[in-house]
């Protein structure tokens, strides 16, 4: 008898610490579900906030965001704001640092798939369904009739931000060029001059190379980094958009991208002819940063976003290194390719309120120019004195005053889905390495889409 | 007696649900999504039936990874469990260092892999590696190899390192075996006039066979299933040079592309199933015989 009780107590045990263990479980979904109905002390703090701007003799109330970011995108600027938000707005964000690129999106989808978002994303700008967060709709809020969008040029950046017609983004730094970085002390030590034509390109590196000197550095280990010179070269791509929306509507293929071509097959030519550095399919962002600013490279194909980390990492010699554009069509029309600045997303959930009041505090004049005082980059949002453009960024920045530059891409048309054209950096890493041809990249990117489609069960790819 | 079987089963109950929700049902649903055009976001719309299966096979990068496995398999289970025994019979041997010797074995086993490959990443550097380096100051230049970036080379620099992290594991089963064969046994046969390597052949050898098995098949299925060690090291690159199955599968899934991404992973599990099957099969007959 005492034995059987001894087993029922036993039971009882086990059971309430199923219970327990079933119930910790459950608990912790619903604190990282923001997209549940919201509990009582997580509706708190949007109504705490709201009642703070309200009353400006109240005091701020303490609220704590969490966000996504990728992790070399929060420097300095961020950094700067960060601290005054505090004090202005009560706001502290929580960021979640993720790794770069593929992985870091990633782990992003993943979160979203499985319910665990943010309150604030920092992500691509104009956001697809395809980009696989599910539907931006459901997921963000609009930012249309936000006051920050007084200060932001709607027409000029549409089709950089907008998702069918909506802005969901928010400018989250500062905009870049795809363009030739090069150090200036190298060029005036060998007396050369701003190639105009192809010719002049290939003269001026065997020069460089001469002179014991890499001419033009590639940093093949990050593959990401060797997409620049077609993302300049597709910038002059004429009838882009047309193309565009062929290509994703099965009328086209990606070879039709005729003038990204040229730029993957320059990265070809330029390991051909042994103008690049010796261990370039081991080398990576950082390396070339160093070689560029010692001088031991004289040439790096990449955005203008290069010069906020060599600004940190090389303010001594950072006047040195200029911006130009790759020749690719000698005198005929040649692009820097325009990114669009990153962008931020206000989540659907219980703290969206707050989250919304940060993008409005974020992309105010009055921060603004304390992101930019802090960190490099063109800003897009209008009023902005405090800038810290580079001789680099400058040189870029006369480019676009001049008509020469276009987007690095456009989405196709409202209503065509874009879909996934395989993994491009590993293609032209398969270039430099010999392995694949600039029209073997193309079928490859055509081949991607053409399977990405048809899981989508796209009637055009039928 | 009702009780009693209802009572051994409310035991159960807890950790059989446990069981089920965290391992059966995702194995389950997983066979499933194989055949379906799942998405990023983790939602189907129909059924595909072969189609991923065969969108794997058609994909020309497919080919690269199956015989990336193949190799890695074929040298990280032949170098580990080969070096394994020889060092196992070493550290078997009593010294002062013994102690120490098999500690130092076993240390890369507990280091993280990230962090292996990170220092094997700056070791392998073609120009500024400590293998290169040494290589030059020795006047082997002609050695001197892209360890990571040659396509040629790049699956066994990885295996090199893959058999540098785990030998220590299959040295402590191995020594863990040798250390269990009565000392009489052998020492009969020395006083038969039996050699050292007849010992080892005759004795030794029958006596820790079931270890060896269990060495290989763990180093077979540790072979297939590699990811870790691969993705930290070259990231399958350059390009698809060093691209392996579980590598294969996270691209897919990079891609948005769920339901191919579990078909090849039903794929990996289908072989290592069979594999492992035969190769048990064969080592147990072996062992009987």
């Amino acid at each position: 008898m005492r034995g059987l009780f001894k087993k029922r107590r036993l039971l009882m045990v086990v059971t309430a610490l199923s219970m327990l263990v079933l119930a910790a479980c459950g608990n912790s979904n619903n604190n990282s579900n923001p997209s549940a109905s919201p509990s009582e002390s997580s509706a708190a703090p949007a109504t705490e906030t709201a009642s703070a701007s309200a009353s400006e003799s109240a005091p701020i109330e303490k609220i704590t965001l969490k966000a996504l970011m990728h992790s070399s995108w929060l420097k300095g600027g961020m950094e700067a704001v960060l601290k005054d938000a505090v004090e202005k707005t009560g706001i502290t964000l929580e960021i979640e640092k993720l790794p770069e690129g593929t992985d870091g999106d990633n782990l992003i989808k993943t979160r979203f798939a499985t319910n665990d978002k943010p309150d604030l994303l920092f992500f691509y700008p104009a956001v697809k369904e395809s980009d696989g967060l599910g539907k931006p709709e459901e997921q963000f809020v609009p930012q249309d009739d936000q006051p920050w969008m007084a200060n932001f040029n709607k027409d000029v950046w549409i089709d950089a931000f907008a998702s069918s017609g909506t802005f969901y983004a928010a400018p989250y730094g500062g905009s870049s060029m795809a363009v030739m970085i090069y150090n200036k002390k190298v060029f005036e030590s060998l007396n050369l001059q701003i190639p105009t034509t192809m010719e002049e390109f290939w003269a001026l590196s065997e020069a460089v190379s001469k002179a014991g000197k890499v001419p033009v550095y590639l940093s093949a280990k990050d593959a990401w980094t060797l997409q620049i010179p077609s993302l300049q070269s597709g910038a002059a791509q004429d009838n882009l958009q047309e193309i565009t929306d062929n290509a994703y509507t099965n009328k086209g293929t990606m070879s039709d991208f005729t003038a990204k071509r040229q730029g993957i097959t320059f990265l070809k030519d330029v390991v051909d002819k042994g103008y690049v550095n010796k261990d370039f399919l081991s080398d990576t962002y950082d390396n070339a940063q160093k070689a560029l600013a010692n001088g031991d490279a004289a040439m790096y194909p990449m955005a203008t976003w290069v010069m906020t980390d060599i600004s940190t990492k090389f303010p001594d010699q950072v006047n040195d290194i200029g911006s130009f554009l790759i020749p690719f069509n000698d005198t005929g029309k040649n692009m820097a390719g325009i990114f669009p600045p990153s962008a931020m997303y206000v989540v659907k959930g219980s703290k969206q309120e707050a989250a919304q009041k940060f993008v409005n505090y974020f992309e105010s004049i009055e921060t603004q120019n304390i992101y930019f005082g802090s960190e490099g980059g063109i800003p897009t949002i209008k009023g902005i004195t405090n800038t810290q453009l580079t001789s680099a960024e400058l040189d870029a920045q006369k480019l676009a005053d001049e008509g020469k530059a276009g987007p690095v891409g456009v989405s196709p048309s409202s209503g065509i889905p874009q879909y996934v054209a395989g993994d491009y950096p590993a293609y032209l890493q398969d270039v430099v390495a010999g392995a694949k041809t600039p029209e073997q990249v193309q079928e490859a990117e055509q081949k991607e889409l053409v399977k990405n489609a048809k899981a989508k069960d796209d009637p055009n790819f039928k | 007696m009702l009780k009693r079987q209802y009572y051994r089963y409310s035991m159960l109950a807890p950790g059989f649900c446990i069981f089920l929700v965290f391992f059966v049902w995702p194995a389950v649903s997983n066979f499933f999504y194989a055949f379906t055009n799942l998405d990023a976001t983790f939602k189907y719309t129909r059924l595909v039936g072969f189609d991923n299966f065969i969108s794997i096979f058609e994909d020309s990068g497919s080919s690269i990874a199956f015989k990336n496995t193949f190799i890695f398999t074929v040298v990280t289970t032949i170098s580990k469990v080969g070096l394994g025994f020889l060092l196992a019979n070493f550290v078997n041997i009593k010294l002062r260092s013994t102690n120490f010797l098999r500690s130092a074995l076993f240390f890369p086993v507990i280091l993280s892999p990230i962090a292996v490959a990170l220092a094997f990443t700056a070791i392998f550097h073609p120009s500024r590696g400590f293998l290169n380096v040494l290589l030059q100051s020795v006047h082997l230049d002609f050695l001197m190899q892209h360890w990571l970036t040659n396509r040629h080379i790049i699956m066994y620099s990885i295996s090199f390192v893959e058999t540098w992290k785990w030998t220590g594991l299959t040295v402590i089963l191995f020594l863990a075996a040798l250390q269990t064969i009565p000392k009489e046994l052998t020492e009969a046969a020395k006083i038969d006039g039996a050699t050292s390597w007849e010992q080892k052949r005759h004795i030794i050898f029958p006596l820790i066979l079931p270890v060896v098995n269990t060495n290989i098949i763990i180093s077979l299925i540790g072979g297939l299933k590699v990811f870790d060690i691969v993705y930290a090291l070259t990231g399958g690159g350059p390009g698809n040079a060093s691209n392996v199955i579980n590598t294969m599968v996270y691209k897919s899934f990079s891609q948005g592309r769920n339901g191919e991404a579990t078909a090849a992973s039903l794929l990996l599990f289908v072989f290592i199933l069979v594999l492992v099957s035969i190769t048990n099969k064969y080592l147990n007959k072996d062992n009987r015989g």
